[in-house]
């Protein structure tokens, strides 16, 4: 189903087109997140208090044009950024009001080891010391780009082009099922 | 492997903010727009493994060429089991809560560089490679960890050997520097 559908039904009162705009949206406001706050638990902070604003704007009809939705949350987030002093009060009765709607489209941080993870970390076994090293900094110690290049000793191209080779690597890797599965 | 349309490089550029403020504000509609669309299979991916990456920060790291002092200060915590793998290795099944295997390959690779790590069957099948190993510099044995239901697949599964390729430093000579051998202890099998 389309995004506009989705943004109608929703509109409409369709609990579910309304989870499933949240849950499809969110990847992309961790990923605007991500890009600005350095620590994971600002990312979904952030990502909170967009839903909430989100969805508090769906249940009132004011997404005008639901065609446009994935424009609508991208303003929200951009309005949100520009406006970083805001009132902790209103984000506490907005929880209130849609805490159980937004809680559900939540990163669930796993507390035991799960297939991908160990899939992962088959994967980056295969890869170089260098190529480890430039995926750890990047996405375990959350360095920045220039960061990151200045302490593998590289320029910031060669770090780029490393990190997104070891990228593609992993994503072509864990798309595989591993032998070791079967005896799982 | 950079080209424009490569989605998870353009991503990965965008989250590390390599690109410019201009292009990510570009970059950010078409991102939104896919997603609302459940079309975005990279997004997907990357996102995944920021959380995956999370586990890993948990857990202290990669753990890719530790040292024997990292391995010595993970032996200390609960539910970690250690395998000190020598040149012929009967391996017993370790308590059902561990969580968590660190090894010690039993090896000197002092003096040599561009460390592989072959795994093969007794019969020369390849299972996988562990590439660009790193050494512990005072003893030159190699370690490792990683989570036991992954360990018990490599240990205790079926005879493996692990079959180390260097190159020796002073020549660039590439040779087999070692062979060892694991394999499930009797009392894994429970018998």
């Amino acid at each position: 189903m389309d995004a506009a559908t989705l943004a109608a039904r929703a509109m409409g009162g369709d609990r579910a087109a309304e989870a499933r705009l949240c849950l499809r949206l969110s990847p992309a406001i961790r990923a605007f997140a991500r890009r600005r706050l350095r620590s994971q638990d600002a990312a979904r902070e952030f990502q909170q208090e967009v839903l909430l604003i989100f969805v508090e704007a769906l249940r009132n009809g004011r997404v005008e044009d639901p065609a446009r939705v994935a424009g609508f949350v991208l303003g929200i987030c951009r309005n949100l950024a520009l406006d970083r002093v805001r009132e902790r009060e209103r984000r506490g009765k907005l929880w209130e009001l849609y805490g159980d709607s937004v809680s559900a489209c939540d990163v669930v941080q796993p507390t035991e080891v799960t297939v991908e993870i160990m899939r992962l970390e088959d994967c980056l076994t295969e890869l170089s010391q260098r190529a480890r090293d430039a995926v750890w900094l990047s996405y375990g110690e959350l360095l920045s780009h220039s960061e990151v290049s200045t302490r593998l000793g590289i320029s910031e191209g060669n770090a780029r082009v490393l990190r997104h080779r070891a990228l593609h690597a992993l994503k072509q890797c864990v798309a595989q099922p591993k032998r070791w599965e079967a005896s799982q | 492997m950079t080209a424009s349309d490569d989605t998870l490089a353009l991503l990965d550029d965008y989250l590390s903010a390599a690109m410019s403020d201009v292009h990510a504000a570009d970059f950010e509609e078409r991102l939104f727009a896919d997603a609302a669309e459940d079309r975005a299979p990279e997004l997907a991916y990357l996102d995944a493994f920021f959380d995956q990456a999370q586990w890993f920060v948990m857990r202290g790291g990669f753990m890719s060429g530790a040292t024997g002092e990292q391995i010595a200060e993970l032996r200390k915590l609960p539910h970690v089991h250690y395998i000190h793998v020598e040149a012929s290795t009967r391996v017993a099944a370790w308590p059902a809560d561990t969580k968590y295997v660190v090894y010690r390959l039993d090896v000197d690779l002092r003096g040599y560089e561009n460390i592989d790590v072959a795994i093969v069957t007794p019969a020369g099948e390849h299972r996988k490679w562990f590439r660009d190993v790193v050494y512990d510099p005072k003893d030159g044995a190699l370690y490792g960890a990683c989570d036991a239901p992954l360990a018990a697949s490599t240990f205790l599964h079926e005879p493996l050997i692990a079959r180390i390729h260097a190159s020796r430093a002073a020549t660039g000579t590439r040779e087999v520097v070692a062979e060892l051998s694991v394999e499930r202890a009797l009392d894994a099998l429970g018998e």
